[in-house]
């Protein structure tokens, strides 16, 4: 407590050099610069820019007098600091410190670095925008900006992690959203006492309401489209500096269901490409469990059409259907992780070595029925169309425990997993909205864009999840 | 949790809950109820019945306008001191407790008439008071959310109705009415009928969490009236499919009538469909739950929710293991509905009058 009361005293204090100096002991990359008219200069040499550091420092201070010198720290781009914390912030995100005579000034000779704006790779679209979120903040704040050109949007700069100072910005258009929600949010960011925070993904899961809970509660999205239809839907955006992810809410169950693409497209089309997620989503939680579920107790339901073939398939097995679904959903998943570990030129190998293994040598082998393959197989394709990646690998740890309660209870153990899932659903909120929203609480016009995609004639109204005070979006014409 | 608190139940989601805790393990013998006791074209009875049950929501809707929209616990409060309602409070928290067990038992019994005949019931139960627990600890928005998504997956069943077309014949609902009951028209075998509707009272405990108008009320009627439509379609599927007295002789006549779906890919789907009613029947002894843990929270007002609801869980699970043979436990559901139903009326007629007589007397107060 005593270095502590010590240290918030030093960076109240009025900035000396000696300060500054003992801030940055050991380290290699902290530089000092003395000119001839007395003033020092400290900066990091990693975060400026040679050209900045040109521009601003070396060739209005080289020649100039003391007198000079202090006439050109009045103008901009040169700012007084009278604090050592404004001081070492300041040092640290690439301004140059200048000390002459009693006075500190700063100024900015950051430079952007990182990738150029790319593609997403996690969230791909066939129509659209191909620009992706980057890990610089203010790259992304910018792409946002150039999409809704509006005063309105605003923004809120907060800092998180005791160490790493991480910048998150919150984004909101005054007017359309629920200032309730926006000060809930920044509340609960700011109440957060970590050391670091790395990414947006991560940031979500300490100031969610369901901490324990395997869903995601705030959608993350790569793409600055779907960020900015989230921003004139009434709803706030959250960009973590060093993280491409960035985060909007309130969020619903089935926003993770919906692409950009969905609006692209004519609306039948979206429609039809919604409800197929929504069939993929039944398929990947429940079809393998079905399998399990059937083959181990209620082979009555199987018609005898099919029976034979499925006999014949389980014959060689000679394990009871729960470890023959196990064995093969977790052999799956494994192919999956080293997919997504490998660099692409091996994964695509894996591939092919997981094709052979899992299609062919393991019915051959009678390790697994053929038509187990094909249930696991679909269950897996079924979860690769849910467009958010974080939803996807909830679901199939979802699958797991269904296909287990499913090989212990039949019918029955499936539908007391899908129960207990729909009564954890239910006590899920985010930011005080419920998670089940369009479905719960009812709302059959949320329901227009949710299970299906609505024509933009229909599609007139601002989601409710938001609460928006402004729900019209679209004017109807006379 | 913030707006949470706000939130109120609004009359869609008042109708799903009612809907949802009047249909329970009753319907599946409702058929054969109706043919023993009414006849044929007993689907008349429930349209005459309906009308009794909506006199009692309106009997509810009475008394919340009578007082003003506070719970029966605080008017009861207002009149009679606490330590005489307390073994009340008592006796009707064991007894919905108790009622919501034989709900629950009777559906896994009757599930294992055709499935899971070796698996022991009483861990069958065990995993039915899990869920059950699971939703009695989260607040009644949250439970209501969650009955809003079964009532969407229970309604789906609805769409097989036109599957029965085909077999369905006119002739076999006859051109008779109310023959053949087997011990002819008594006021038991109509009562017996009546039971379908018997869960709707639960409202009462949902008094507080309503608007100051109870608009949400009218939620009630409107649930009412949806069960009553698919009771009558229910019944008339299965006068129209089977024979009278084949009706009068199956034991569950829905499910029978469901084990006749084939589809291309799927047989016996009553395996698959049966299971979903597990929804219903879980809402069912939720209601009486929720009902239970409200009372004993009006005894004992500090303890923690969840210690409420493991004490009521627990004594679902020993009311339930008590129960061993289906024949017992439909007597056993027959006598509780009965004794609800009875109660469902006595409720309202007792609490009008002590809010009329606080009303009053407070009017009196302010006027001076």
């Amino acid at each position: 407590m005593g270095d502590s009361a010590q240290l918030d005293k030093e960076l109240t204090a009025k900035p000396t050099i000696a300060t500054i100096e003992a801030q940055f002991k050991d380290c290699a990359d902290f530089v000092k610069r003395e000119f001839a008219n007395g003033m020092s200069v400290f900066y990091m040499v990693p975060l400026t820019g040679n050209n900045n550091l040109h521009r601003d420092i070396v060739q209005p201070f080289a020649d100039a007098s003391r007198e000079e010198a202090a006439g050109i720290l009045g103008r901009a781009p040169y700012h007084r600091v009278a604090e050592t914390g404004d001081c070492v912030d300041g040092i640290l995100t690439g301004s140059a410190a200048i000390f002459l005579e009693d006075y500190v000034w700063l100024v900015d000779l950051s430079e952007q670095l990182g990738r150029s704006i790319e593609q997403s790779e996690t969230e791909t679209v066939i129509a659209g925008p191909h620009d992706g979120f980057v890990e610089n903040l203010f790259q992304n704040v910018a792409v946002l900006r150039m999409r809704v050109r509006s005063s309105k949007l605003k923004t809120v700069l907060l800092s998180v992690g005791e160490i790493s100072k991480t910048q998150v910005m919150i984004m909101y258009i005054d007017g359309v959203v629920n200032r309730e929600i926006v000060d809930n949010l920044i509340n609960r960011i700011k109440s957060i006492e970590i050391d670091a925070v790395g990414e947006g993904n991560m940031l979500v899961q300490l100031i969610d309401e369901n901490p324990n809970s395997v869903f995601p509660q705030f959608m993350t999205t790569e793409r600055p489209d779907a960020a900015a239809s989230k921003l004139t839907g009434g709803k706030i955006i959250g960009i973590v500096d060093g993280s491409p992810s960035v985060f909007s809410c309130p969020t619903a169950f089935f926003d993770f269901f919906a692409s950009p693409d969905d609006y692209y497209q004519r609306w039948l089309l979206g429609t039809a490409l919604r409800l197929l997620r929504i069939i993929g989503f039944v398929i990947t939680i429940g079809f393998t469990a079905f399998y399990v579920s059937v083959t181990t107790f209620h082979y009555e339901m199987i018609p005898h059409t099919m029976l034979l073939n499925l006999t014949e398939s389980r014959s060689k097995v000679p394990f009871p259907p729960l470890y023959e679904a196990l064995l093969m959903e977790t052999t799956i998943e494994l192919l999956r992780e080293a997919g997504a570990r490998l660099p692409t030129k091996i994964g695509q190998t894996i591939g092919i070595v997981g094709g052979i293994v899992i299609g062919q040598a393991a019915v051959q082998a009678g390790f697994t029925s053929n038509i187990l393959i094909i249930a696991v197989a679909t269950s897996a394709i079924a979860s690769f169309v849910i467009p958010s990646y974080i939803m996807s690998a909830s679901l199939r740890l979802i699958r797991f425990g269904l296909i287990i309660l499913a090989g212990l209870l039949g019918n029955l153990g499936l539908f007391l997993g899908i129960t207990l899932m729909i009564i954890h659903l239910s006590g899920i909120t985010n930011l005080g909205a419920s998670y089940l929203t369009p479905v719960a609480p009812v709302n059959f016009r949320d329901m227009l864009d949710t299970f299906v995609r609505g024509p933009f004639w229909a599609l007139t109204r601002r989601p409710t999840i938001s609460r928006t005070p402004n729900s019209v979006r679209v004017k109807k014409r006379i | 949790m913030q707006g949470m608190t706000k939130e109120k139940i609004n009359s869609f989601h008042l109708a799903l809950f009612v809907y949802m805790c009047e249909l329970d393990g009753t319907v599946f013998s409702l058929a054969r109820t109706i043919a023993e006791n009414v006849g044929t074209n007993g689907w008349v009875a429930i349209l005459l019945l309906s009308p009794i049950a909506l006199i009692n929501i309106f009997l509810y809707h009475i008394l919340f306008r009578a007082g003003e929209g506070r719970s029966a616990f605080e008017l009861l409060e207002g009149t009679f001191p606490k330590w005489i309602l307390s073994p009340f409070y008592i006796i009707l928290a064991a007894y919905w407790a108790w009622l919501g067990a034989i709900i629950g038992k009777h559906f896994l019994l009757i599930y294992q008439t055709f499935a899971f005949q070796t698996t022991s019931p009483t861990m069958l139960l065990a995993l039915y008071c899990l869920i059950v627990y699971t939703l009695l600890i989260k607040d009644i928005y949250s439970i209501l959310k969650a009955v809003t998504v079964f009532f969407i997956l229970t309604c789906s069943l609805n769409m097989l109705i036109p599957y029965f077309f085909r077999e369905w014949k006119l002739v076999r609902l006859t051109s008779s009415f109310f023959q053949g009951a087997e011990n002819g028209h008594t006021f038991h075998g109509w009562f017996e009928v009546y039971l379908a509707f018997v869960g709707f009272e639960v409202l009462l405990f949902l008094f507080p969490q309503m608007d100051k108008k109870g608009v949400a009320l009218r939620g009630a009627y409107y649930g009412h009236l949806m069960i009553t439509v698919i009771y009558i379609i229910s019944v008339i599927i299965a006068f129209g499919f089977f024979s009278f007295k084949e009706i009068q002789s199956l034991q569950y006549p829905l499910i029978n009538t469901l084990e006749y779906i084939e589809l291309p890919f799927l047989n016996r789907v009553e395996n698959l469909i049966f299971t979903v009613f597990l929804f219903a029947n879980l809402v069912s002894t939720i209601g009486y739950c929720y009902a239970s843990k409200v009372t004993l929270q009006r005894i004992v007002t500090k303890a923690p929710d969840k210690l409420f609801a493991i004490l009521i869980i627990a004594g679902v699970f020993v009311f339930g293991c008590f129960l061993q043979i289906l024949r017992d436990t439909e007597q056993w559901l027959d006598m509780g509905l009965m004794t609800e139903a009875l109660l469902s009326f006595a409720m309202p007629l007792v609490l009008i009058p002590v809010a009329l007589h606080q009303k009053n007397s407070r009017k009196k107060k302010e006027r001076g």
